[in-house]
């Protein structure tokens, strides 16, 4: 599957319809406003509001909300000049365009007219060839922007909206209490996506039997594309159920459905664990995940090694058994823990993470150690760039 | 990244230099692309002793080279401690060939 080249298309001198446009004329004498409201109709631009001078103009720019204002510069009262400042210091109207029609015609004149904010000038006596081409032109940008803008905004809450479902992929709460009242396990979390979505995954199945499968996954890249892809594994991951003594089985049945989906270059990193917190032990298989930290009660790293998902259907992997005794801790990262630098552009290496990891377990309980470990980590570092993932398990006494 | 190609009859080396990330997703393409240009390599040599860090992007275009000269002996060679640790985590011997 190879994937499509990003092209951008716009339209191109594509028409544009003026016939919803509004356009108020400011301008105190009877006459012009007639000849210039005859001009807009013939040109297609019916909707046409007048005011007789500046302070009048300003309140029909509240009614009416025009997209255009034609502006006569020597009025008495509020003269054209500071209708024109004021528009721009309202955000409400800091983009409308102004276009200033005077008799006024120096180079000075028309400077301070554009320092004033005016959009565009064109010169009294009015040609109505001349005043509707720049009409139009300021109307077809303004359609143009506002068109821009509504998408903007629409992908903005669409992005919004996509963050929130990628939010609810993760384990609840309520579901982790309940785990924790019956297995003795606690789980904290820690997800950051880099941008608004990323492709960090992480989620619990409860096996039963005091049993628990626990896993971290990471989609190459971030963004869009990596986030589309952590729904899917998801709902692969729903649909099948680990065998509590054969996570490699696991990934195996995972990485064969994700060869078929991902495109080339494509793949996700995965730790599997399942923990028995009955027996006091825990089963486990990796494909290319960060070598977890492991209290058990020694501290040392898991061996995080294998073929990443999604790449070749001849990957295996392996199950290892370790003891997780009550009072031991599992702590699983995503690469962005260990990729990020510190103030000294040091890498966080393994010995410094099996360090921090050591100090933490000390905390009463998962949440309190996953805070003081992110307090820790983030001590004397810029802002991580990469999705950011951790999770931190405690295996408490059994209950009774 | 900087990249640099050296042909010797079905025979290619690519050296690599500096950071291999995401960024290099274009340049890397072009880089398949000659190496390919007339038949697939026999035999390619990439050398990563000048790479200092690569990203799980950087895995992915390998992979892609991988797929596009299927029948190609690839070598990874190379590397600093941090890409030979990616390349042991992620299990690359099992694709490539890997060489110090």
């Amino acid at each position: 599957m190879s994937l499509p080249e990003a092209t951008l298309d716009l339209p191109a001198g594509q028409a544009i319809d003026l016939s919803t446009c509004r356009v108020l004329i400011i301008d105190d004498s009877p006459a012009i406003r007639q000849l210039i409201g005859a001009f807009l109709e013939n040109a297609g631009i019916p909707l046409v509001e007048n005011a007789a001078n500046g302070s009048e103009g300003l309140a029909k720019v509240e009614a009416f909300e025009p997209d255009l204002v034609i502006l006569d510069i020597v009025m008495p009262g509020m003269d054209g000049y500071e209708v024109c400042r004021r528009l721009r210091a309202d955000p409400r109207t800091r983009t409308l365009p102004v276009l200033v029609e005077t008799a006024l015609d120096s180079a000075a004149d028309r400077s301070s007219v554009f320092q004033a904010g005016a959009s565009d000038v064109i010169s009294k006596p009015i040609h109505g060839p001349e005043l509707i081409a720049r009409v139009r032109l300021q109307l077809e940008n303004r359609l143009l922007i506002r068109s821009l803008e509504d998408h903007v905004k629409l992908m903005t809450w669409e992005m919004e909206l996509a963050r929130y479902m990628q939010e609810n992929l993760l384990p609840r709460e309520d579901m982790l209490e309940s785990l924790a009242a019956a297995t003795g396990l606690a789980i904290a979390s820690h997800f950051q996506p880099s941008a608004n979505l990323g492709g960090d995954l992480w989620s619990v199945h409860a096996l039963g039997e005091g049993r628990t499968g626990v896993s971290i996954i990471d989609f190459t890249g971030h963004g869009l594309a990596a986030a589309l892809n952590t729904f899917r594994l998801h709902a692969l991951m729903n649909q099948m159920t680990p065998d509590p003594e054969d996570p490699a089985a696991y990934l195996a049945a995972l990485n064969a459905k994700l060869v078929d989906l991902l495109p080339s270059g494509q793949f996700a990193t995965m730790f599997l664990a399942i923990v028995d917190s009955r027996h006091g032990r825990m089963t486990f298989a990796a494909a290319g995940s960060p070598c977890p930290v492991i209290g058990n009660p020694g501290i040392g790293l898991l061996d995080g090694s294998g073929l990443p998902l999604g790449i070749s259907l001849e990957a295996r992997y392996e199950n290892c058994r370790v003891p997780f005794p009550e009072g031991s801790v599992l702590f699983l990262y995503s690469d962005a823990l260990t990729e990020s630098v510190d103030r000294r552009g040091l890498y966080l290496d393994s010995s410094t993470l099996t360090g921090l990891v050591d100090d933490c377990r000390r905390e009463d309980g998962a949440a309190k150690a996953l805070r003081r470990l992110i307090a820790r980590f983030l001590e004397g570092r810029g802002p991580v760039t990469d999705d950011l993932t951790l999770v931190w398990m405690s295996q408490g006494p059994l209950p009774a | 990244m900087q990249s640099r190609i050296q042909k010797g009859g079905d025979a290619v080396e690519l050296f690599l230099e500096g950071r291999f990330t995401f960024a290099d997703h274009e340049s890397f393409r072009h880089i398949i692309e000659e190496l390919g240009a007339d038949a697939p390599p026999r035999q390619c040599t990439i050398d990563l002793t000048e790479v200092s860090y690569l990203d799980s992007a950087a895995v992915g275009m390998l992979l892609l080279m991988r797929e596009r000269f299927d029948r190609s002996k690839i070598t990874l060679k190379g590397g600093s401690s941090s890409v030979k640790e990616l390349i042991r985590i992620a299990k690359l011997g099992t694709l490539f060939d890997i060489a110090d």
